[in-house]
């Protein structure tokens, strides 16, 4: 394969897997800067599997099997002397196992229910979720946002995840990763 | 979960909780393992919220940001052909492609370059290359003498005021100039340092190639950090604001100042936190991070003088050869036999500093008289800011033969305090000095004394 065709083919892998995979890096090391540098090498070591791989299948189970022995190796090579870093390792460390033997496809419904779901939450859960997550408003800042106190707008959004969980749950048919 | 743990918990993803409350937290997930696995699922969650909800807006930077690092680590000659076929291949396609492949494209030339460079060792530009757009990376915020830099294969001398431009190569005179960046982030170089500030990986990135700069960092755009690079893979990402970068042989210091630095490799990076340094080798993983004594950048108000740190000490073993700063008084058989003192009168944080990349041995001052049979107490300051110093002291007879070597306990990295003990000179001993054995050490030893007691 000439280096054009493979450097258009990498284009488009990244383009449509990059966001799925950096969430799911993102979900198991709570750190986005390394997340985006794991996901870098994955799609590195793609590059240079292009020949050898399989283009008519979905590729996307196979990215987060590298992802996943990304991750492994992080765990392995990382100091956990910070707190941060012990509490990221212990979670991110069982929510692996959980799910290491669940298929690629598993994370994807997950990730795009989650999406749907979002939209279905009740308006006030909604407006905090975008205040949180979308503006970076931190718990502080929405309170006074949504005319709630701090500790009324942290309890608002637990709940807000748990109602995003348990929607998730409903519509993958309770069905575990 | 209690409403104490959903407060720790919410406080911890928000990033608000205090170090006591992330202890508590911690204690709590230990201890409740219903509330572990409540958390656990709240955990990913958050962060699948986190990375959900933005990144439409960073898909494109991002894509651009994989296709260059592919491109820094692989095919470097056949990926730089097919872009230039591609741009050049009709006007049609190049004008659907200019915002955004041959952006890549034209970073990617750039960043060829800087390969290039640092493979030579020389400035050049890839050949049969139009030359890409300039951006100003930094100007020159103070320089009495003016930059050297190297801008494609000119050579130019920037003065203060002056602009650094994407691409260029920097090579700093000896009055440590400093450079600003557009957001405020300086860069103070010391003499001899070089930097190259081709964007070869985010927009904030400049590359250290020789010597030590110092950095205060502005305050940093979430997720695009600014990010030191050297020519060995070392990545120093600000988290933080003040920290020394340094190239010491094979090896990249980092020393944190204020704030905190994540430093190492792509997968292997330690979080530095203020008072602390780490090291890295070329194919290492970053070392803990320790403290250390001393200032950082000690170099820009004349401590630690980097000509010094750099240069051969090995070859030129002790300080024999400077002994400007240093007294050595005859030795009496009571009271104080001699006193070697490295520091300046005039500047106590000035000196002479001991440097062993491996291992190796420093002769403190000249033997000095010493009786047989009298009992002596030595005693050295060290700061030892990494590796460890071992101190000795060689007892010699009339002839100069060594009669006996005494040594003493080791230094401990981090460490500054006196070192020494007693020893009665041998029978035989005529004249005594001190001795400094360092392995893998980087130290200051303020002053050696040894009192005869009786």
């Amino acid at each position: 394969m000439e280096v054009a065709q493979r450097v258009s083919l990498l284009e488009g892998i990244v383009r449509e897997h990059q966001a799925r995979l950096r969430a799911y890096v993102c979900s198991r090391t709570g750190d986005p800067e390394a997340a985006d540098d794991i996901v870098q090498d994955v799609f590195l070591i793609a590059y240079r599997k292009l020949d050898t791989l399989d283009l008519k299948e979905p590729l996307f189970p196979w990215l987060l099997t590298v992802a996943r022995s990304q991750v492994r190796q992080r765990w392995r090579s990382q100091e956990r002397s910070n707190l941060d870093e012990r509490i990221s390792s212990l979670v991110s460390q069982r929510l692996e196992e959980e799910h290491a033997d669940a298929p690629g496809s598993a994370f994807e419904e997950h990730f795009e229910q989650l999406r749907k779901c979002v939209e279905r939450l009740p308006g006030k859960l909604r407006s905090l979720i975008d205040l949180v997550y979308r503006e970076n408003k931190s718990c502080d800042e929405a309170s006074s946002t949504v005319g709630m106190n701090p500790t009324a707008v942290r309890v608002a959004l637990h709940r807000a995840r748990k109602a995003l969980r348990e929607c998730v749950q409903t519509s993958l048919g309770g069905a575990h990763r | 979960m209690t409403d104490r743990q959903i407060e720790l918990s919410e406080r911890y993803l928000q990033g608000e909780a205090t170090p006591e409350e992330v202890r508590a937290l911690l204690r709590e997930l230990e201890a409740d393992e219903k509330f572990f696995e409540e958390f656990k699922h709240e955990w990913e969650t958050h962060w699948l919220l986190k990375t959900n909800a933005h990144a439409h807006a960073q898909d494109e930077s991002y894509v651009k940001r994989v296709i260059h690092y592919v491109h820094a680590t692989e095919d470097k000659e056949g990926f730089l052909q097919s872009v230039k076929a591609r741009i050049q291949d009709s006007p049609r396609r190049h004008r659907r492609l200019w915002p955004g492949f041959a952006m890549a494209g034209a970073a990617a030339v750039l960043i060829l370059g800087v390969l290039v460079a640092l493979s030579t060792n020389k400035p050049t530009t890839p050949t049969g290359t139009e030359p890409p757009t300039v951006a100003v990376a930094a100007t020159v915020k103070s320089s009495q003498t003016g930059v050297t830099v190297k801008r494609a294969s000119a050579s130019l001398v920037v003065q203060a005021g002056g602009e650094i431009q994407v691409g260029d190569r920097v090579l700093a005179a000896a009055d440590k100039p400093v450079l600003q960046r557009e957001d405020g982030t300086t860069f103070q170089l010391n003499a001899s340092a070089e930097m190259d500030f081709t964007s070869t990986e985010t927009p904030n990135t400049a590359t250290l190639l020789a010597g030590s700069i110092f950095v205060t960092a502005a305050q940093q755009k979430p997720r695009v950090p600014l990010i030191i690079r050297t020519p060995t893979g070392v990545r120093a990402e600000v988290v933080g604001t003040r920290f020394e970068v340094a190239i010491e042989g094979e090896k990249t210091l980092l020393r944190v100042e204020e704030g905190s630095v994540r430093f190492g490799q792509v997968n292997a990076t330690v979080l530095v936190p203020a008072g602390k340094m780490s090291e890295v080798s070329a194919a290492g993983t970053p070392a803990t991070p320790s403290p250390f004594s001393g200032a950082v950048a000690g170099w820009r108000n004349g401590t630690a003088p980097q000509s010094k740190r750099t240069g051969n000490l090995l070859a030129n073993p002790g300080f024999e050869a400077e002994l400007e700063h240093w007294t050595v008084e005859p030795a009496q058989v009571k009271g104080t036999a001699c006193v070697i003192d490295q520091r300046e009168p005039s500047d106590p944080r000035k000196g002479k500093v001991l440097k062993a990349p491996n291992a190796g041995s420093f002769l403190l001052g000249q033997a000095v008289p010493c009786v047989g049979g009298v009992k002596y107490r030595a005693r050295a300051t060290i700061h030892t800011v990494a590796g460890s110093f071992t101190l000795k002291l060689h007892f010699l007879d009339e002839k100069g033969e060594m009669l006996r070597i005494q040594q003493f306990e080791k230094s401990r990295p981090g460490e500054q305090r006196e070192i020494g003990g007693e020893v009665v000179a041998p029978e035989g001993s005529v004249s005594v000095r001190f001795e400094v054995e360092a392995s893998n050490a980087v130290g200051f030893i303020d002053t050696c004394v040894l009192t005869a007691d009786e």
